[in-house]
């Protein structure tokens, strides 16, 4: 039986650095309305497979399929409809909070009027509504934090992707991105974050994709997780993550699949 | 394209850019005070260019060419560097929206036009009107400027063209550009070196350019510009060609972050960082050169560690240009029709201030934080600074003699009393930030000491060679004997000096 659209589907992809291979063989379908987890160690994957998404980085091989469309064949329009929390963002200390997420929001093509109506209430939600003029030289690591994610909410996506959304960021502000991520969802679209804060990911996930060594070590609900790494029902994710990882990091079975691809460019 | 778009991007660009100055009086005032001096005396320079040894030079062409070439030379070695001046949150947030690459380039060109020419715009203007007023060939000034702004345009495109290619990483693209720097800057070395071609003898852009501004001016008498005026419009087109070649690409995944400071920004380390940021690009040279700590004793050790940091953190990249900026005016001067030794001690004693306060501060904003790994291990700390001193002075001397070799023409006694200046501002420098804790963050008073205790003091050390070379002449053997017994002592002093101050030292 076929299953419901996938928003974004991901099919083979790979990517190499300096002769290292970041991402291997990478497969995975988000659903609409779905929040989705990639957990996994430093170095995993995790952040090269979000840039390909999102455009910063060209895979080696490989389709990213958004809404039916591949993003590698068309690499500019569909980026309308994504955004994106890079994972310890720069921003612009000379700027005020308002003026950044003004060139941002136009940018983003979003109607004037609609613009400062949006950047009210995103401001007002994330707490950041009293320093809104002050410039961003002056802001604490966290508010940073809640302005870009501000930036990546302003056009109000269909597709939200999150590195590390919650780094430095106070209690009530990781509740408002939170909220708003699931805003997302509740519109019709897609979250995907990647996370080192594995409560954060239980609560909030859907489904989770474990990756280590660029691969999917383990992928799906949590009570499947737990099914897969026989961790228990009362396992929580750390529990079945160390368990996956650990067993994932066992010595690798000789790489067939990756030899057919030398050489296999798209 | 969409010049909204276009137009978003310059503007966040430009108000990132001059963040400080939109929002500090403080800066707006110094800003204003600064174009209040200098201002009218460039005016007074284009006022009186006329009466200089170089503007009847008959090697006036050459020299323009030169710096041209140096121009063009540096808008290339700022694409190995990718070409662009991104900053990290454009890379973030405008490279993942719908805008196209051609929209970002063409807007970030002209910010790179804005940025580079909103000081060389109002200096040549006011010099040009000096000018004007001297001779009245208001046509040819006014042609002449447009056509050096047009030169730079090109220089800043072609820039931005190959160093997209660098990014992109396509084959042998880095070493043709290393490769055409060094051509475009070989015939500068026909000042010293006569074998090698003039810029003159060679169909270059920067030549010219240099022709067409001499002939503008009228002073290239009898000679037709229409070849150097067809060669500037055949490389105008092969830049054309090459900027629409390359950003007719996806760009993104290749973008640099090479943009992180403002204009006025007080955060040193920013500064620092951006040093960094733009001399990445010559990493395939700097990453070749590495120090074995294992090897000699630790102050040899200690040595080697900074001079490789400096070559590293992007502080070359200012000893290079102060020191092409001495090869220049010291070659100007001796091609000049009465060249003068001052010029040559002069420039050289500047340099010798300069450098090693440079290279202090660039210490103190990116090491000294970083310092808590040799502070765990305080007997090694006045060693520490020791070589840090030899690595300063090492720089800075070897900076003051391509100088004084390039300008040729000043006493040796003269170079000798620049280079015990050196010697001693660097000791003064390095002591100075072992002993007291400047913040790198912001301006303050502590900022500023440097700069009232290093030059005053050197130039104090430096002035007993001056008065031996005065007062028993410059070829005198005891005079000589004199001033190198006292640059002897004078470095064994300063080789003393930084390991005391060490033990001020607070992280």
């Amino acid at each position: 039986m076929q299953g419901p659209r996938a928003s974004l589907a991901i099919e083979n992809l790979w990517k190499r650095y300096d002769g290292k291979t970041a991402v291997e063989g990478l497969s995975l379908a988000v659903q609409p309305r779905e929040v989705f987890g990639l957990i996994g160690p430093n170095g995993a994957g995790k952040t090269t497979t979000l840039k390909i998404i999102v455009g910063l980085l060209r895979p080696d091989f490989g389709r990213v399929v958004l809404d039916g469309h591949d993003i590698l064949g068309q690499p500019y329009d569909y980026k309308a409809s994504i955004g994106y929390l890079p994972e310890a963002t720069t921003l612009p200390d000379y700027l005020s909070g308002v003026e950044f997420l003004t060139f941002v929001g136009r940018l983003r093509e979003v109607p004037r009027e609609a613009l400062g109506l949006r950047m009210t209430d995103l401001l007002h939600r994330l707490d950041l509504d009293g320093p809104k003029r002050d410039l961003i030289v002056t802001y604490s690591k966290g508010m940073r934090q809640k302005l870009a994610f501000a930036a990546s909410v302003i056009h109000q996506p269909s597709l939200l992707i999150l590195d590390d959304p919650l780094i430095g960021v106070d209690p009530a502000g990781q509740y408002a991105i939170k909220e708003e991520a699931r805003t997302v969802t509740r519109r019709g679209g897609s979250v995907i974050v990647s996370t080192h804060m594995l409560d954060t990911a239980e609560k909030l996930c859907d489904r989770i994709a474990i990756m280590q060594h660029g691969r999917i070590a383990a992928m799906g609900t949590l009570a499947e997780l737990r099914s897969t790494s026989r961790a228990g029902a009362d396992a929580t994710l750390e529990d079945v993550f160390l368990k996956l990882t650990e067993e994932a990091g066992q010595p690798a079975p000789p790489e067939t699949s990756r030899r057919t691809l030398l050489g296999m460019r798209r | 394209m969409n010049v909204g778009r276009i137009r978003v991007v310059y503007g966040f660009k430009l108000r990132q850019f001059f963040g400080p100055v939109r929002h500090s009086a403080a800066t707006i005032v110094i800003l204003g005070f600064a174009a209040f001096i200098t201002l009218p005396v460039v005016l007074i320079v284009g006022y009186f260019l006329p009466d200089t040894p170089a503007w009847r030079s008959t090697g006036l062409s050459e020299l323009l060419a030169t710096a041209l070439s140096a121009f063009l030379a540096f808008d290339l070695l700022f694409g190995l560097s990718g070409g662009t001046l991104t900053h990290p949150a454009e890379i973030d947030f405008f490279a993942t929206s719908r805008l196209r690459p051609r929209e970002y380039l063409l807007a970030d060109l002209l910010f790179q036009f804005t940025v580079t020419d909103a000081l060389a715009v109002p200096a040549l203007l006011v010099a040009g009107l000096g000018l004007g007023i001297r001779t009245g060939q208001w046509t040819a000034i006014g042609s002449a400027v447009l056509l050096l702004l047009g030169f730079a345009a090109m220089g800043l495109a072609l820039g931005q063209g190959v160093g997209l290619l660098v990014a992109a990483g396509k084959r042998g693209a880095k070493a043709a550009l290393i490769g055409l720097v060094i051509l475009l800057m070989l015939p500068a070395g026909h000042m010293f070196w006569p074998p090698l071609p003039e810029y003159a003898a060679l169909p270059f852009p920067s030549t010219a350019a240099a022709q067409v501004v001499v002939g503008l001016l009228g002073l290239l008498r009898g000679t037709d510009i229409t070849v150097p005026a067809a060669t500037l419009g055949l490389f105008a087109a092969a830049v054309a060609a090459v900027w629409v070649w390359a950003s007719g690409r996806d760009v993104f995944p290749n973008l640099r972050p090479t943009m992180r400071i403002a204009f006025g920004q007080t955060d040193l380390r920013k500064v620092a960082m951006q040093q960094e940021a733009l001399t990445r690009g010559l990493s395939v040279l700097t990453r070749r050169i590495s120090v074995d700590l294992m090897k000699g004793a630790p102050l040899g050790m200690m040595s080697r560690f900074h001079l490789v940091r400096i070559l590293r953190d992007g502080s070359m990249l200012i000893v290079g240009l102060l020191t092409g900026m001495l090869v220049l005016i010291g070659s100007a001067n001796r091609l000049s029709d009465a060249p003068t030794s001052e010029v040559s001690i002069l420039t050289t004693g500047w340099a010798a201030l300069m450098i090693p306060m440079i290279l202090s501060f660039n210490w103190n904003a990116t090491e000294r934080p970083n310092l808590w790994t040799v502070a765990m291990a305080p007997q090694y700390l006045s060693t520490y600074f020791r070589g840090f001193y030899r690595a300063v002075a090492l720089v800075t001397v070897g900076a003051g003699i391509i100088g004084a070799v390039a300008g040729a023409v000043a006493t040796p006694l003269g170079i000798v009393a620049a280079l015990v200046m050196a010697v001693a501002s660097c000791g003064i420098a390095v002591s100075l930030m072992a002993a007291i804790r400047i913040p790198s963050d912001a301006f303050s008073l502590k900022s500023v000491l440097p700069f009232l205790i290093v030059p005053p003091i050197s130039i104090a050390i430096g002035a007993p060679v001056v008065a031996v070379a005065l007062l028993m002449g410059s070829f005198n053997p005891a005079a000589w004997a004199l001033a190198i017994g006292y640059a002897v002592f004078v470095i064994a002093i300063f080789d003393r000096v930084p390991a005391r101050a060490a033990s001020r030292f607070q992280l």
